[in-house]
């Protein structure tokens, strides 16, 4: 009789791991449900084992009951991402570092795969696949799961001293399994992650560079170079390392939102331009996205407004205005930075931009008010503040254009008491009203108080 | 600090594509095709068609298909003829292949899964298909294991 192949041994190992394992499918396309129950069944998954969920509400659900020991699922599930049901396994798997969480779909962008390597899936699967193709990547994950390498079991080993709060301990192991795998990025990550634990910043952020120097797409080594930097203060840095994140694992909103705020902190305004360029270029933009992208061309736009470049100023807040179409505190950012540099005449234009079924609301009546507030005699800007807040109107924009006229017209008793209502209603504003106590400190005292 | 890399931009358009294909089917047998998403007849888009029918390759076989396609579409040793085209690789692949039914299966009120082998393989074009699929299957499992930094996948 012929031995085994290795390949052979591997099946029979696997179908021997397989049969008593629980299995949840989560696939939208039923052809695919269908495929792959077969697939797995012919590999030695038994039938009654094998649950199927056709979206992600009936996915978690599934999970919850059967509690699986292997999930597969595709990644685009409607408005979710099948990635979501990791947490799901995560918390329902009796152990989940055993478990095995397959993501099979038809979804080939870089996006989609990279945000699946983040989220340390065990295999990803391309449809359509080859049987071949199917059977050799989960036996892949499967066996490495199962049977991990000598390097891995070491790292292993560390990492349940350092949740044990043993950072030496930790460290000299992790240094034990760098010598056992010729690109250890890995390895170096744990060490500076046990460095951090003793605060030996400047150790760990080496630790974190010599596992990019391995390894230049090490995402732990990434994230984790990142947090540090970001916790030393250095800003610059951070910023170049998350961009490099960026690059290598798109589609992050939270994260692109960092590398916004940080173009923004580190005066990188010329990127976020291109940032938009590209952003433009999307089919798919999320809300989030949009939010973000919008918010920092409107910080840029201000930037070049008030260092004399109004023209490269207002295309920015043009293009925040169109690609946030309706999105009111986009609109309101814009106008109070027009009417701050006395741009009145395009700020009545982007007014005119508010959505119909919005000109009626307080936004559009506070923005309304300070546009008009310098076109028209002091007392009548006075008297018509006064009447949007009898009304019931409560705008900060209203009261710092009340307080400043009340000023100017030397109304001090009715701006000091409006700068005590404004600090009251509106806490997060203490820098504005503070400014304003200063400017009422400083103003030339007047006859008689009105 | 400046390098190349600060040229670069950190949301490319094309990483968050997948690779598209367009599949029309048609069945000669009946003469009833899928054209452009539409039930057709002789050609004609039928006026009562259903909006944006689907067809996937659900599987490559060795010697044919698994396709999922709109219900009432064939049946078992019916003749189908069918066109793919890729829309964003390079170069675009483009083709037909004739292929007999071998098995009907519903899967659900609106789709048909459907096993079918080859007449005549076009062996050149479908390995040029498959590569693609096959190749990227080996970029993500590089990336995988980089980004893990050791070989899972």
């Amino acid at each position: 009789m012929k031995p085994a192949s290795q390949s052979e041994k591997n099946l029979a190992l696997f179908a021997e791991y397989i049969k008593e394992k629980k299995i949840v499918i989560v696939d939208q396309n039923s052809s695919s449900r269908v495929g792959i129950a077969r697939m797995l069944s012919n590999l030695g998954a038994k039938g009654p084992n094998i649950r199927t969920a056709t979206d992600y509400e009936h996915g978690v659900k599934e999970i919850e009951l059967s509690k699986p020991h292997i999930v597969v699922c595709d990644y685009d599930l409607g408005n979710r991402s099948g990635l979501e049901l990791i947490q799901s396994l995560k918390k329902q798997s009796p152990d989940y570092t055993q478990s095995l969480f397959i993501m099979v779909t038809g979804n080939s962008s870089q996006s989609a795969v990279s945000q699946a390597a983040e989220e340390d899936v065990d295999t990803f699967i391309l449809k359509p696949y080859t049987i071949e193709i199917f059977r050799q990547c989960l036996l892949k994950a499967a066996m490495s799961k199962l049977y991990p390498s000598d390097y891995i079991k070491k790292i292993d080993e560390g990492k349940k001293l350092l949740i044990d709060l043993k950072p030496a301990e930790a460290k000299a192991i992790f240094e034990e399994a760098k010598t056992m795998d010729p690109k250890p990025a890995l390895a170096c990550f744990y060490i500076g992650q046990a460095e951090a634990m003793e605060k030996a910043l400047e150790q760990a952020q080496g630790s974190y560079s010599q596992g990019l120097n391995y390894n230049k797409i090490h995402y732990k080594c990434l994230t984790g170079l990142f947090d540090l930097l970001m916790e030393k203060k250095m800003v610059g840095d951070a910023y170049e390392v998350v961009k490099r994140i960026s690059r290598y694992f798109p589609a992050n909103p939270q994260r692109l939102a960092q590398v916004l705020r940080l173009a923004i902190m580190t005066k990188s305004y010329e990127d976020v331009e291109r940032y938009y360029q590209s952003f433009i270029d999307l089919d798919a933009r999320n809300d989030e996205l949009v939010r973000y992208i919008c918010a920092a061309l409107v910080v840029c736009g201000k930037y070049y407004i008030s260092t004399n470049n109004p023209s490269r100023g207002m295309e920015l807040f043009r293009k925040a205005s169109i690609t946030g179409t309706g999105k009111v505190k986009i609109l309101r950012e814009i106008i109070m930075a027009l009417a701050e540099n006395e741009m009145l005449k395009d700020a009545r234009e982007y007014l005119s931009r508010f959505p119909l079924e919005i000109q009626s609301g307080p936004d559009y009546q506070a923005m309304s008010y300070l546009v008009g507030s310098d076109s028209q005699p002091t007392t009548l800007t006075i008297s018509l503040g006064r009447e949007l807040v009898s009304k019931g109107v409560f705008d900060p924009v209203i009261h710092q254009v009340l307080i400043k006229k009340s000023i100017q017209e030397g109304y001090k008793d009715s701006a000091e008491e409006l700068i005590r209502e404004g600090l009251k209603k509106w806490p997060e504003q203490t820098l504005m009203f503070d400014k304003l106590s200063k400017l009422l400190a400083a103003a030339p005292v007047k006859s008689a108080t009105k | 600090m400046t390098n190349e890399n600060d040229k670069e931009t950190i949301i490319d358009p094309s990483d968050f594509v997948p690779i598209k294909l367009k599949i029309d089917l048609i069945n000669t047998t009946t003469h009833a095709e899928i054209r452009d998403g539409k039930r057709c007849y002789d050609k004609k888009p039928k006026k009562d068609s259903e909006e944006n029918l689907i067809i996937l390759i659900a599987e490559f076989l060795e010697d044919g298909l698994t396709l999922e396609i709109p219900s009432k579409m064939c049946a078992q040793n019916h003749h189908l003829t069918i066109e793919v085209r890729t829309e964003n690789t390079n170069p675009l692949i483009s083709f037909s292949e004739n292929l007999k039914v071998k098995s009907v299966e519903k899967i659900s009120t609106d789709s048909d899964l459907i096993e079918t082998t080859f007449i005549q393989k076009n062996e050149l074009e479908w390995d040029k298909l498959q590569s693609v699929y096959s190749k990227r299957q080996e970029e993500i499992r590089n990336f995988i294991n980089s980004v893990k930094g050791y070989e899972g996948t």
